[in-house]
């Protein structure tokens, strides 16, 4: 794994996905071609590049370095999961769970503070956006 | 001077003044909070303005620019944290003035110096945008294609610790401006049948996704639960105290960090971190008292803070006129500008002079409303800093799905922004710079259109467009520019000497 370092598996990953966008392009008539395989291709030499040297001395790129994996997958999960449930609830709705969701999960102990945020948030985007603004919300796909 | 006057009776009108200091308080607010950025203020602020007039948005998003410069310093005189990057070399002085108890007048300082850097940089904007814009009246395909280049090679400033770091986060950038249909014959590229991809990758959530999204997620990598418990809000000013006096003693200093900061400004790549470095060190080096840098001197912090916000107006000259964003704020006003139907260059100075003129006068309105909340709403302000990031993470996320999603009203886009966010994250994580990628998507397309319009008129070659004298300076210039890091890195060898030097015994 200490060979292997995050650079060089994301340098290896661009080469993977640049192949594959070149084999894209061969359909493509000359001129639409033309810019995008030039980039190609210099982006698959750089990356090559990157994959031989490895990283640099300052090390910057021997791992990922996120400190608190576990926090990260649940925050981006629940991110994720919170679009889900903008299209499935509404935008309100959705936010308001979400703001209380992730600050408990984030182990936030002031739960009138999280109560005053969840509550108080949505209604200050439905006064700023629908009220004053007239920019609709997304609204619940049973709506 | 017509036009401007009539720019500034439209900045008056009420709405537009409210705007303006709406747009600097939660500019304030962004720039107080440390790692939130101006470039995340402005970004975040864009859809606000979707149901404005494009004055009064252009207005509000002026405050927030000017703002956010100036609210980072709040944090670093009072936290030693810097809220914006650009505020790190107030923090040498502000923060041993507040350990004396002198807080409050080191942020009114800030406040004054911020408020004379941002408007002679402004002055600055007024004068030199509209001869130049005029300039681009001549511009063809080659003279375009030539500032496209331009504005790509800003990508080795960005670079200059890694440059093949550099070029493949402008490569990437490059492609992503790729997909869509073919800017000549209409052949979709990397569309994947995607409707929504025809029209190409939209930039806001784009852009929010990579500034923004992904500071969510490096707020969630660096979250520390123990610095919600401490009450931030404990953190006081002491009084807010204006020292004329010495402020009189330093004008030279506030005049040359603000020069300093607008020159910084208009060129590409050089933001206001390297600004008020290049000011605080300007300071030292034309001081009688250079020791006393460092140790709480208010001339360190005017002469940070006077150069930061200089770089306001100075970064607006090259992206109003060419189009050209010098950095990653100024890329975000672009798609602002464009949203308001606005397109950079003559026309702006032309057939949408009202708006341009009322903006300008609106940036000039943001530095007052800026003085006057900073100095009246300083013991404000502090309170920011006890907001608990457990819940500004999900308040910034969620705002970042409202800036994606109101432009169009698709979720589409939203995932646009989440994608990359999460490319952005790994960007970060993996030592690279999102500017580059930014400066790829927005000029690729111009450079490529261009460059397919110069082949189609010269029969295929492109040699006949050296024959302009305009695109032989922008080469020269581009030259200059692809040099730069390395003087600039002797530069930074040559403070870092220097400050070695002043701070041994």
């Amino acid at each position: 794994m200490s060979k292997l370092s995050a650079i060089r598996f994301a340098a290896a990953a661009v080469i993977a996905v640049s192949l594959y966008a070149f084999w894209l392009t061969l359909g493509y008539p000359r001129g639409a071609a033309m810019l995008p395989r030039a980039l190609l291709v210099l982006l698959t030499a750089c990356a090559a590049s990157l994959l031989v040297r490895g990283p640099g001395p300052d090390g910057v790129g021997q791992t990922l370095g996120i400190q608190n994996r576990g926090r990260v997958l649940m925050g981006a999960a629940m991110c994720l999961g919170y679009v889900a449930a903008i299209y499935a609830a509404g935008y309100y709705a959705a936010s308001a769970l979400f703001v209380a969701a992730l600050a408990l999960v984030l182990r936030y102990r002031k739960r009138h503070f999280i109560a005053a945020a969840a509550l108080g948030y949505p209604l200050a985007i439905y006064i700023v956006f629908e009220y004053l603004l007239k920019i609709p919300m997304p609204l619940p796909m049973w709506y | 001077m017509q036009q401007l006057l009539t720019g500034f009776v439209t900045a008056m009108d009420p709405i537009n003044l409210l705007m303006a200091f709406l747009g600097t308080g939660i500019g304030i607010f962004f720039g107080a909070l440390p790692g939130l950025t101006s470039t995340m203020a402005v970004g975040l602020l864009i859809p606000v303005t979707f149901g404005f007039q494009p004055a009064t948005g252009l207005i509000f998003l002026a405050g927030a620019y000017c703002g956010s410069m100036y609210g980072g310093s709040i944090s670093a005189i009072l936290l030693n944290t810097p809220g914006t990057p650009a505020s790190a070399a107030t923090s040498y002085d502000g923060f041993p003035m507040t350990n004396r108890g002198e807080g409050g007048t080191a942020l009114a300082v800030a406040t004054v110096a911020s408020f004379i850097g941002g408007i002679l940089s402004a002055l600055c904007l007024i004068l030199i945008a509209p001869p130049l814009a005029r300039l681009a009246l001549l511009f063809g395909p080659g003279e375009y294609f030539a500032v496209a280049i331009f504005g790509l090679t800003i990508i080795s400033a960005f670079s200059a610790k890694n440059m093949v770091k550099g070029i493949m986060a402008g490569l990437i950038g490059l492609l992503v401006g790729t997909i869509g249909m073919d800017p000549i014959n209409g052949y979709a590229r990397f569309t994947f049948g995607q409707l929504e991809l025809f029209e190409g990758i939209s930039i806001i959530p784009a852009l929010i996704g990579l500034f923004s999204a992904s500071q969510v997620l490096m707020m969630l990598d660096s979250y520390n639960s123990a610095d919600d418990e401490a009450d931030g809000s404990r953190v006081t000013t002491g009084k807010v105290r204006v020292p004329f006096r010495e402020l009189m003693e330093m004008k030279m200093t506030l005049l040359r960090s603000s020069v300093i900061g607008t020159i910084i400004g208009i060129i590409p790549a050089a933001g206001g971190d390297i600004a008020s470095f290049i000011g605080y060190n300007e300071a030292v080096r034309f001081s009688k008292d250079k020791e006393s840098f460092g140790t709480g001197n208010p001339e360190g912090v005017a002469a940070s803070e006077a150069a930061n916000n200089g770089v306001t107006g100075g970064s607006l000259i090259p992206l109003l006129t060419l189009g050209i964003p010098g950095n990653s704020v100024t890329a975000i006003f672009l798609g602002g500008l464009m949203i308001q139907g606005l397109r950079p260059g003559p026309s702006l100075f032309t057939d949408q002079a009202p708006t341009t003129y009322a903006f300008f006068a609106g940036l000039i309105i943001a530095n007052i409303a800026m003085l006057i909340l900073g100095l009246i709403g300083a013991s404000l302000f502090v309170r920011v800093l006890g907001v608990p990031g457990a819940l500004m993470i999900p308040l910034i996320f969620s705002l970042c799905v409202i800036g994606s999603y109101s432009i169009r009203n698709s979720l589409f886009d939203v995932a646009v922004m989440m994608a990359f966010g999460g490319f952005g994250f790994f960007l970060r994580k993996l030592g690279f710079s999102s500017a580059p990628v930014v400066l790829g998507i927005i000029l690729g397309p111009m450079a490529e259109s261009n460059f397919r319009r110069v082949l189609q008129v010269n029969q295929g070659s492109i040699l006949p467009i050296f024959s302009s004298p305009i695109v032989l300076v922008l080469t020269a210039i581009s030259l200059i520019s692809v040099a730069s890091p390395v003087i600039m890195k002797w530069y930074e060898k040559r403070r870092a000497f220097r400050e070695s030097q002043r701070r041994t015994p």
